[in-house]
């Protein structure tokens, strides 16, 4: 029998100061020390007395360390008790950067406001996207070489990728065609995504398929930011997996997800991530009832952007409520997104608290 | 006559990104944050003269996002979720309207490096536009788009008048969820009504500027409005469809996009002004970004309003 609420994580984790200062050569502080020594010590991670000597000396190379970070995070996710687990992104820059940089033809720009003061670098289409390297390969054999969990492997897909960038190659071709500026526009966001999705994410499934993973989350945060593109958003989707042996699925966070029926009715996925507990807003659930999507359900019962930690039993209320709403559909427990924003406590906290939540649920239908 | 002019929050320099960071760190304080912004909004307004701007703004460096002013000082508002902005990878607070919206001060010029304005001619203000607030807030107290939009036009209003008497002769008003909602018959008029009610007596030149979505449905009934300019980005809207529309204004022209990195050849915009020019004969013309800068890095930014100066001289003597 299948268990009941499986947990997992959705990608990112904090980088811990003792990492970022190891990569950048710089000394560590005592209270970074002291971090390093705690969470090792809690995550029992063999080997770390050793890493930590290097960085004191630093003398440790990016290597060592990205493993160390990866080996770190895997820990941290198993400790927390996740039933599927990665890397929580160590060696990615970010979810955005981190693959633009292995693209030819992307030059990266300077910072765009995300909100507030937090910015990201942009990058610009300006020549035909090639692929540098397959770059996830190798966090992927690392990660499968660590953990006995289940490993799902999270990439931002390709419309995310195309929508947060400039697109000046496909719009330039265009300029002396297409004089309506809105159709130009259009016509070369559709050219830019399909080329990404060919050329740059498909390669890259296939090549961790062969490697074997066996279940892959597309990150498509974009996906609802421009409500007449959904359908753009689902064909470019279903391209990029097309006869792909593999368990698929898509995250998406922050959107109106109304937005993105019926058209995503049709996209190949097994299994849908969405994000609820920052809006606290559990009724948009009834969308899959509306439509009779009956596939797996990622229910975000966790807040990224908040350090409130919500009880075991907050975590069962949303997970229970889910599952008498959508008796057909598979519920799993994970948080709304990454938890990149929150410092490692917090999300510590928080993921425990998932996990415990997952199984009172259990208990409570038991 | 053609005005060029910005029409949104402006980037910050990267020196200033990284001086935000360090103030949240703990590692300068409140005081070298703020001088900082000073002097990256004097650079802003120095570009723009430079440029040949007639009306210019500070960048808006103050403004965490266009909504932020009024939830950080309106009674009645509180901070809600992240929320995305239209159809960008950029997002706003939502405003939670929990209570009757009363403000017992004016707060507007707190965000506005007045002084550093006013001694360089004419400025302008960009403020969000009723529709656009009330639509993208969270209602939980008026339920009632009328009494709302009334409530926040009383505040605005005081807020124009503390403004206009600092020396603000121009007032954009935002309304990008114009173009989004689809709006009611009643709702034009009513946000018609609570318009006249906000600039009856204002002595300043007025815009209302549409953006992110297609103006094409919305423009004749805001062509009543009462204010003296709309705006239009024509990356949202197929200049084809609107072109035949008889344009009794003036037209905040936006042909430069804020959301491309690519730098549009000044020949190309001159020409299309033309084509603008000679359909919808506006009374006036303000060229102009589709939208806020802010969407694009800095040092792109300031190209893109240099290529102004340039479309500006393509076009002396044609209009």
């Amino acid at each position: 029998m299948k268990k009941l609420f499986p947990t997992q994580e959705i990608g990112s984790l904090a980088k811990p100061s003792w990492l970022l200062k190891g990569l950048r050569g710089q000394p560590l502080s005592e209270e970074d020390i002291r971090e390093l020594d705690t969470w090792a010590k809690k995550l029992d991670i063999q080997g770390y007395e050793e890493i930590k000597q290097l960085l004191l000396k630093k003398t440790i190379s990016e290597k060592k360390l990205r493993d160390f970070a990866a080996l770190f995070n895997i820990k941290f996710f198993e400790k927390a008790g996740l039933d599927f687990v990665y890397d929580g992104e160590a060696r990615r820059i970010e979810m955005y950067e981190y693959p633009m940089r292995h693209i030819e033809g992307i030059k990266i720009l300077d910072w765009v406001r995300s909100f507030d003061n937090k910015y990201y670098r942009k990058g610009a289409c300006v020549d035909k996207p090639r692929l540098k390297g397959f770059y996830h390969l190798e966090e992927f054999v690392f990660v499968k070489n660590h953990t006995s969990r289940g490993v799902k492997i999270p990439i931002t897909g390709p419309y995310t990728l195309a929508d947060w960038s400039f697109n000046e190659y496909y719009e330039s071709r265009l300029v002396d065609k297409i004089k309506d500026f809105r159709e130009r526009k259009k016509i070369a966001k559709q050219d830019f995504v399909f080329e990404l999705a060919r050329e740059i994410i498909r390669p890259n499934i296939i090549a961790l398929v062969k490697a074997g993973a066996k279940w892959i989350q597309i990150d498509e945060p974009a996906a609802t930011t421009h409500p007449n593109e959904v359908p753009l958003f689902v064909d470019a989707f279903n391209e990029t997996v097309k006869g792909i042996d593999c368990k698929f699925s898509v995250h998406i966070c922050y959107s109106d997800y109304s937005l993105l029926y019926p058209d995503l009715l049709e996209m190949k996925t097994d299994h849908l991530a969405f994000e609820y507990a920052n809006k606290k807003n559990y009724d948009d659930l009834k969308l899959f009832k509306e439509y009779g999507d009956k596939r797996e359900i990622g229910l975000g019962v966790l807040d990224v952007h908040s350090n409130e930690i919500e009880t075991p039993e907050v975590v069962r209320d949303r997970l229970l409520y889910a599952y008498n709403l959508l008796e057909e559909n598979e519920i799993y427990a994970n948080p709304d997104c990454g938890f990149r924003t929150r410092s490692l406590d917090v999300a510590f906290k928080k993921l425990s608290n998932l996990v415990r939540g997952a199984q009172l649920a259990r208990e409570n239908l038991s | 006559m053609v005005d060029i002019q910005l029409t949104g929050i402006f980037p910050r320099s990267n020196e200033l990104i990284r001086a935000t960071w360090d103030y949240e760190k703990g590692k300068i304080d409140k005081e070298t944050l703020e001088n900082k912004i000073e002097k990256d909004t004097k650079r802003i307004i120095e570009l723009q003269l430079q440029t040949g701007f007639r009306y210019i703004t500070d960048g808006m460096l103050l403004w965490q996002d266009l909504f932020r002013p009024f939830i950080e000082n309106i009674e009645g508002i509180s901070p809600g979720p992240l929320t995305r902005w239209f159809n960008n990878n950029t997002f706003f607070r939502k405003p939670i309207i929990d209570n009757k919206l009363s403000s017992s001060r004016t707060f507007l010029h707190e965000y506005i490096y007045v002084d550093l304005l006013s001694e360089n001619g004419h400025w302008k203000v960009i403020l969000p536009g009723l529709f656009t607030f009330v639509k993208l807030s969270a209602d939980t107290y008026y339920k009632n788009f009328k009494n709302l939009i009334m409530d926040f036009s009383r505040i605005i209003k005081a807020e124009i008048t503390n403004l206009t008497n600092r020396g603000a002769s121009f007032i954009q008003f935002n309304e990008p969820a114009i173009t989004w909602c689809t709006l009611t018959k009643e709702e034009i008029n009513l946000a018609k009504e609570a318009y006249r009610f906000l600039i009856d007596d204002v002595s300043a030149r007025t815009c209302i500027h549409t953006y992110f979505g297609d103006a094409t449905p919305i423009l004749s009934p805001l062509l009543d409005y009462p204010v003296d300019y709309i705006g239009v980005d024509f990356y949202s809207t197929t200049f084809e469809e609107i072109r035949e529309i008889s344009f009794s204004k003036g037209l905040l022209c936006g042909c430069i996009d804020s959301r491309s990195s690519l730098l549009e050849k000044p020949s190309n915009i001159s020409s299309f002004i033309e084509d603008v020019n000679e359909y919808m004969k506006p009374q006036d013309m303000v060229i102009s970004q589709n939208c806020d800068l802010e969407f694009l890095p800095r040092n792109v930014a300031e190209k893109k309003v240099k290529l102004l100066a340039e479309v500006l001289k393509m076009l002396e003597g044609k209009l």
